[in-house]
């Protein structure tokens, strides 16, 4: 039913009582009697008035399930945060190890692998460069990420 | 010398290529935030006319202040045509009344029983000249309503994300759990009794006028204080709720944040700086979404409301005013001034709402970090 139904409805209920209490008045001879039917007809009158407060009884209002709602949408965004998160810091330590061999006058391709904490696990460096060059960006790799030369594959 | 010369280039070229792809990396990071805190929902949510209103603007953009221009010269075009509606309905009851006075006291003699018909009939046409046309200004409060409504259930659960992401995890799902409570709590009472009891009120005001006594009076204004009180104890309930919320889950907020700095910071120092900066630009990524959508939400909601308040306005000033002029007649006088305060009720119901949107999007935008 829609709003304008309900409401329609409803005052054609309260025109309804309103007759039926000016009918009831003016049929009714005796003045004591006159004052109970008044009384009785402002009782219907009044609860015709509030008949619309019934269909909130059935309402539910969960302050909980609102909260879920919330959260639930910041977990997704959350998640989509730490994915960016992870991008960006895989992507800036393979930018760093590129500028080390840069440095070194080498040039390298690098990509780094992340733990769950997001601290470098591990990386793999493809590169020409000499011994020497890739023994010093190698220690400078373990020093500065915290990639121990075990974890780092060279190509 | 020229190897040097060659590294040295090398070195610059690799920093350029790098400060170019964070400020690419910056955009897109902004982009897949919008995607995944449902800012693109918002837009949709927006029904045609407010759109329009906006001048098409899109939630994202870091600058709203184009949006707002938008928003003040559509309003600013809307207002000339909605004066002229409402001079026009207020210069019509101007003349019923004019004419029901005129015909009530020449038929207000010892021998003529056609006084009192007279005012039913100058007082059943200025009730259908206010409440007969197109469904009624009834029609078009249940209407903006409905679109704040649907708009609310989209734009504060993106705002809320976004204000949890960036400093506001205990207290930004708290604070849209109230704000959604209250918002369903006033459009049920809305729908079920404030609309009804409005509805009653212009109908007690229109049988007083018409029947004259003083019986009508008594239970208008009974209805008057009725629809006031429920709209104003929902209201000050909600801004008393969002405030406590606030208070309370204000110190948790700042507790989460000092434990996320500290893990951060005991790191490798080169790797400590890369995660730093890495959730610096996350961060401001999500901070600036999160004033820009709340923004746009503010701006939304005014353009949804702008049209139906500046009619129910318009229309309440001039009533008002016609009320004054309404030719000596005691009867129709207090219908018109009846008639401006529906249109007032109307206008505070739809108000109602709209200020507990406008307090929950500040106060999730008003995040401290």
């Amino acid at each position: 039913m829609t709003m304008l139904d309900a409401l329609r409805g409803w005052i054609f209920k309260l025109i309804g009582a309103s007759v039926l209490s000016a009918i009831a008045l003016s049929v009714t001879l005796s003045p004591k009697m006159k004052r109970v039917v008044a009384l009785c007809c402002s009782f219907l009158a009044a609860a015709v008035l509030l008949s619309p407060l019934s269909g909130l009884a059935g309402s539910s209002f969960s302050l909980d399930a609102f909260r879920e709602q919330g959260s639930y949408r910041a977990g997704v965004l959350e998640q989509k945060n730490e994915e960016l998160n992870r991008a960006i810091i895989e992507e800036q330590c393979r930018a760093y190890i590129l500028s080390k061999a840069a440095e070194l006058g080498a040039e390298a391709e690098a990509s780094v692998a992340l733990k769950e904490d997001l601290t470098p696990y591990s990386c793999r460096v493809i590169s020409d460069c000499g011994g020497a060059v890739r023994f010093v960006l190698s220690e400078t790799i373990e020093r500065d990420l915290g990639i121990p030369l075990s974890r780092q594959y060279w190509g | 010398m020229k190897k040097l010369a060659a590294t040295a280039l090398l070195v610059i070229a690799v920093l350029i290529l790098l400060s170019l792809a964070m400020s690419a990396r910056a955009v897109s990071i902004t982009d897949e935030q919008a995607d995944a805190a449902g800012v693109r929902e918002v837009e949709a949510a927006l029904d045609e006319e407010a759109y329009d209103i906006l001048g098409g603007a899109s939630p994202d953009e870091p600058d709203q202040t184009s949006t707002f221009k938008n928003l003040l010269s559509s309003v600013r075009s809307l207002l000339p045509d909605i004066l002229r509606s409402a001079l026009r309905s207020g210069a019509v009851v101007l003349i019923i009344s004019a004419l029901s006075g005129v015909a009530s006291t020449a038929l207000d003699t010892a021998e003529s029983k056609w006084s009192a018909p007279a005012d039913i009939a100058g007082t059943a046409a200025v009730s259908l000249c206010v409440f007969g046309g197109s469904g009624g200004f009834l029609g078009t409060a249940r209407e903006t309503l409905e679109a704040l409504d649907s708009v609310s259930k989209v734009l504060l659960p993106s705002i809320t994300a976004l204000a949890a992401t960036t400093g506001a995890a205990i207290s930004a799902p708290a604070k849209y759990a109230a704000a959604s409570l209250f918002i369903d709590v006033l459009m049920t009472l809305s729908s079920n009794v404030i609309m009804p009891v409005i509805c009653a009120y212009g109908a007690a005001v229109i049988a007083g006028a018409a029947f004259g006594g003083n019986a009508f009076s008594g239970a208008a204004s009974l209805l008057k204080w009725i629809s006031t009180t429920l709209m104003t104890l929902t209201v000050l309930a909600f801004i008393a709720y969002i405030g406590l919320t606030g208070l309370i889950t204000g110190n948790a907020d700042a507790a989460a944040l000092r434990l996320a700095k500290t893990a951060i910071s005991t790191a490798l120092p080169v790797v400590g700086g890369i995660m730093s900066d890495a959730a610096t630009s996350v961060l401001s990524g999500a901070a600036a979404l999160r004033s820009s959508v709340g923004v746009f939400g503010i701006l939304a909601v005014t353009a949804i409301c702008a049209v139906p308040f500046l009619r129910l306005g318009a229309n309440f000033l001039v009533f008002k005013a016609v009320s004054k002029l309404s030719f000596g007649s005691v009867r129709m006088e207090k219908l018109l001034a009846g008639l401006a305060d529906v249109f007032g009720l109307i206008m505070g119901l739809t108000g109602s709402c709209a200020v507990m949107l406008y307090i929950s999007l500040i106060s999730l935008i008003k995040v401290v970090t």
